[in-house]
């Protein structure tokens, strides 16, 4: 995003709502006017579809690579093409009951890293993805940071992407269920490490019984997760998709 | 797409906000899913949502009427429908077993809740997303209450200043915490943001 100093009257009204702190004001010529730090900015578009400039001062910058994926990354607008799914990661539980990504036996982790409204900078989901591997997770390969590995078996990113500041990220990895010890204390070691917050999150298969398979384990190592959760009803079922049939697109 | 489940904050306040979500399995499902994914956003208006959206377009509070999200469905469409309690939440839930559309249907909300909701309608919960909560720099975020109204759009669309500043507006009695709210709320593309439970917190600042 940019603004364009002959539009802008400096009213200011930008500067608040812009999540990634990336517009304040500055004096030249006798006037006001705002500016947006181009390294700090992370294209999520907010403040241009909010409306909030009455001189219609802010202008959408035509994107190149790698800055195209802090719109992938915080835009929730923008589609990732390799996968056609809008947002920063996958399906990932949501639609499992069809899917059937994750079975017994075995966790998911998902890791918002930047999240909650703190950013992030590639190099820091690095040092997630580096955890993660070293603890010996398999990364979700529909997932846009999977993409951006050049060696999975070590979590590296490719370098020239290291420095795109980003919202958030979200890190999706499976690992069997004993190993979910090794991933969490990986992780705690990284949460040193980063320069930004992470959230964690378990995804795990409720038996017949109602039993959350992870809750033994987690409670085993000493861990309470928080009172919310996502929960998936079981309602979707996989239909019989013909050879050529199309979807109605959108 | 995590961005429901770390809403942080107040436990009570977090007991009457549910998520419902609506997406078609890529690959798995997803043809002719629009017109499915349509009739579900119907049914969850039918039960008083207090926000409701299309994370692939936008929602209510971004200038979308329920019969435009409708009519642009499409199979990779994303329904979201924000309830404030259980007994609508449980309303919602019946119809969308009875209807029996094969869409995967995720409710965020207290575990403990939606537990009780599925099993009040006959639903059995298939698979959960537990939050371990946030972890690292923790001295980089906002007070308590700013988090709160800000973790609802887990986009990270609706900026902590912005909520400061309303916030502010709301304490000196030039904003009703309602219109504070529903500001918010526009930069929520997704539906998912609250603004009811927004403006419980922002009303304890006009005391």
């Amino acid at each position: 995003m940019q603004v364009d100093p002959r539009l802008c009257t400096g009213c200011g009204r930008c500067i608040s709502v812009c999540a990634a702190g990336a517009i304040r004001l500055e004096r030249g010529d006798g006037e006001r006017r705002a500016v947006v730090d181009p390294d700090l900015c992370v294209e999520c578009g907010v403040c241009l579809r909010l409306g909030i400039c009455a001189a219609k001062a802010l202008v959408p910058t035509a994107l190149q690579w790698p800055r195209t994926l802090r719109s992938i990354f915080s835009d929730p607008l923008t589609e990732f093409q390799e996968t056609q799914v809008t947002g920063r990661g996958t399906e990932e539980m949501k639609t499992n009951d069809v899917t059937g990504r994750f079975s017994f036996g075995e966790v998911g982790l998902a890791i918002d890293v930047g999240r909650p409204n703190a950013t992030t900078r590639l190099a820091d989901v690095q040092r997630v993805t580096q955890a993660l591997a070293a603890a010996g997770a398999v990364f979700e390969e529909d997932n846009p940071v999977t993409h951006l590995m050049q060696d999975r078996s070590r979590g590296l990113i490719r370098p020239d992407v290291l420095n795109e500041r980003v919202m958030s990220v979200v890190v999706e990895a499976k690992i069997p269920l004993a190993r979910l010890g090794e991933a969490l204390r990986a992780l705690r070691v990284a949460a040193e490490q980063v320069d930004t917050v992470f959230c964690v999150g378990v995804i795990s298969r409720v038996a017949a019984d109602g039993r959350i398979e992870a809750s033994s384990e987690l409670e085993r190592l000493g861990v309470t997760p928080l009172g919310r959760a996502k929960v998936n009803l079981g309602l979707g079922r996989p239909q019989q998709i013909a050879p050529g049939e199309g979807g109605c697109g959108p | 797409m995590t961005h429901t489940l770390h809403r942080l904050g107040d436990p009570a306040r977090s007991r009457g906000d549910f998520v419902v979500l609506a997406m078609a399995a890529q690959g798995f499902n997803h043809v002719r899913a629009g017109e499915r994914l349509a009739r579900i956003l119907r049914i969850l208006e039918r039960h008083g949502p207090v926000n409701l959206g299309d994370d692939s377009r936008g929602g209510v509070f971004t200038g979308f009427s329920v019969q435009e999200l409708v009519e642009g469905a499409h199979d990779r469409s994303y329904m979201a429908a924000v309830f404030g309690s259980r007994r609508q939440l449980e309303g919602a839930l019946k119809e969308l077993k009875e209807a029996d559309l094969g869409i995967s249907i995720v409710v965020s909300g207290e575990l403990s809740e939606v537990f009780a909701a599925a099993e009040a309608v006959g639903l059995r919960p298939h698979t959960v997303h537990l939050s371990l909560g946030v972890w690292g720099k923790r001295e980089l975020l906002p007070d308590d209450e700013v988090l709160e109204i800000a973790s609802m759009c887990g986009h990270g669309m609706i900026s902590c200043r912005h909520v400061e500043e309303v916030r502010d507006k709301v304490r000196a009695g030039k904003m009703s915490p309602e219109d504070a709210a529903r500001a918010l709320a526009r930069a929520c593309t997704c539906g998912i943001f609250n603004p009811e439970r927004a403006a419980r917190v922002l009303e304890r600042r006009r005391d």
